[in-house]
């Protein structure tokens, strides 16, 4: 179908300038890295010497084929301190992963009762809804886990307030290790799914096709639930969609302040040890996944909204 | 619906004003470490014994003049996309694939990224975020151009041989205003909350430079025994968020926009 090769040739288009703006970033950074990693007097033939081995010299085009070929092949090269960065990045997937589906999950069954609720204006719930959007829309994902771990974990004692538990360990202490995370990342994405969504429902309640249901005699409910509420669903989709790719790029605070061993944590400690291969590596394996995810929403949408399949 | 924009601007000026007028780094003082608030320090001390008013100030000020030049770039660009699309017959898809390319970096990871090859600085801050709002700002502008180039007057005033830069003004850009402001207002309160998770995780402005991020850092050890230094952040951040809700909500709802 045209629509899928299109968007297999934008995965690629993506790819290829993400590869391309961390290759000639990481080039410049591993310029300067042979005094971080050398000395810093280090200078003449070691440094030279140093470059040759991380091949960083010969022509651009060249390097940056060798650049992606070893990443296709799985090839990372080591952290600063050494480390395989193929085996730290296999370890903590997962937890982002888990991380990033819990919260996305529940904050799915937090807003769309809520906009359910509250999709007409005015009302308690209507008002309710609004400052629940814009309190957490307005406060950073960090500040919403201070408050989590300030309430549930220092004054009731009912979660740990930071740390990991391995699932194979404890599988009760993985979900109270992974409670508050997710929760509180998922407040920030059930802020914005309800606002956008609740709106999408609203703007279709005033549709040709609603308007006559209300007037054959539905009521307002009805009308919700039969009329507004399909026509809505991709804008649903795609607020799903966002949330996910958000959170596995940006859990890097979220994890952080609870002690996660996840991406995001990994790419904090390598923006503080100024480590360009591990970021560049884990900017390449979030943009293919981030890619990943929208054209699976793209094929989602276009198998259940048929406008989409109908232009162009 | 014009009173909710200006009340919430008046809010975010007072804001400024308070923040310029108590705005200092601070200095440190060993004999007053996490005092509560008190008349001489209405926000209280934090671990070193400086005033939080102060760096909250400070930190308000730089925050700002953070998300003010990201979200400035990202109108024009809009509008210079607007122009491209409506004037120049740039067709949209093309445009919108490349810049869809930038979704897969969002701006947090882009600026920890940059962080790792060449450490903090604002203006790299400021690339990051104005980045990462390309491909919103870019949907947006072709949305809107779609509907406004077949719209009656533009097509009129083009077959009567008006500039396009005269027609662009007078029969796209007040129209595309409205959605352009509001998309701006958004972008600049999400810069705030990036830029303070940034500096939270020292990787936003240098650690040196007070911002709401590296004040709460500081509070994070102490959050049972020094709340307020949780507390004042959060006030002043609520604070902002509803002036700025306000503000675009005043902006006429663009979806019910008269035109």
């Amino acid at each position: 179908m045209r629509h899928l090769s299109l968007r297999i040739l934008s995965i690629l288009l993506t790819l290829t300038i993400v590869s391309f703006i961390v290759f000639i970033l990481q080039a410049n950074a591993l310029g300067d890295s042979a005094s971080y990693i050398l000395s810093e007097e280090a200078g003449g033939a070691a440094a030279d010497a140093y470059r040759a081995s991380i091949s960083s010299d010969g022509p651009v085009m060249v390097r940056y084929i060798e650049f992606l070929l070893s990443f296709i092949s799985g090839k990372w090269g080591n952290t600063v301190s050494g480390q395989s960065i193929r085996e730290i990045i296999g370890y903590r997937y997962g937890v982002t992963i888990s991380l990033s589906v819990l919260s996305v999950l529940s904050a799915i069954a937090i807003s769309i009762p809520v906009s359910l609720i509250s999709v007409r204006t005015g009302t308690i719930a209507d008002k309710a809804a609004s400052s629940f959007s814009v309190l957490f829309l307005s406060i950073p994902s960090f500040l919403t886990a201070f408050f989590l771990i300030l309430v549930f974990s220092m004054i009731l004692g009912l979660f740990p307030p930071a740390g990991y538990i391995q699932p194979s360990v404890s599988l009760t202490g993985w979900a109270r290790s992974v409670f508050l995370p997710s929760f509180s990342l998922s407040l920030l994405h059930a802020a914005l799914i309800t606002r956008i969504f609740r709106k999408a429902l609203r703007e279709n309640m005033l549709k040709p096709y609603s308007v006559s249901l209300a007037a054959a005699g539905a009521s307002e409910a009805q009308v919700l639930m039969k009329g507004a509420l399909k026509p809505s669903l991709p804008v649903l989709y795609t607020l799903i969609a966002s949330s996910l790719a958000s959170s596995l790029a940006g859990s890097a605070v979220t994890e952080s302040v609870f002690a996660l061993p996840g991406i995001g944590s990994l790419l904090v400690t390598a923006a503080l040890s100024r480590d360009a291969v591990l970021s560049g590596t884990i900017v390449m394996l979030t943009a293919l996944s981030v890619s990943v995810i929208y054209a699976v929403l793209e094929v989602v949408l276009l198998i259940i909204d048929p406008r989409s399949r109908r232009e162009s | 619906m014009r009173k909710k924009s200006v009340a919430g601007i008046i809010m975010i000026a007072l804001l400024i004003a308070a923040s310029a007028f108590s705005a200092s780094p601070g200095y440190a003082d060993g004999s007053i470490r996490l005092e509560q608030p008190s008349f001489d320090h209405i926000a209280g001390t934090d671990t070193l014994g400086r005033d939080l008013a102060g760096r909250i100030g400070y930190g308000i000020l730089v925050s700002f003049s953070i998300a003010l030049p990201v979200s400035v770039i990202s109108l024009l660009l809009g509008i210079v996309l607007s122009y491209a699309f409506t004037m120049m017959n740039i067709p949209g898809p093309p445009v919108l694939m490349l810049s869809d390319t930038m979704k897969s970096l969002p701006p947090v990871l882009l600026a920890l990224f940059l962080n790792a090859i060449t450490g903090p600085g604002i203006l790299k801050l400021i690339a990051a975020l104005v980045i990462g709002n390309v491909p919103n700002v870019a949907r947006l502008c072709n949305a809107r151009a779609m509907i406004l180039r077949s719209d009656g007057p533009a097509l009129a005033a083009a077959l009567m041989g008006e500039g396009r830069v005269l027609r662009f003004m007078r029969h796209v850009l007040p129209f595309l205003l409205p959605y352009l402001l509001a998309e701006a207002i958004t972008i600049f309160s999400a810069s705030i909350l990036t830029e303070a998770s940034l500096s939270y995780l020292g990787c936003g402005v240098p650690p040196m430079v007070p911002s709401l991020g590296s004040v709460l850092a500081e509070a994070r050890s102490v959050m049972l025994s020094a709340p307020w230094m949780i507390a004042a952040p959060a006030v002043v951040l609520i604070y902002t968020g509803i002036a700025l809700e306000l503000i675009s909500s005043g902006l006429s709802d663009p979806d019910t926009a008269s035109h």
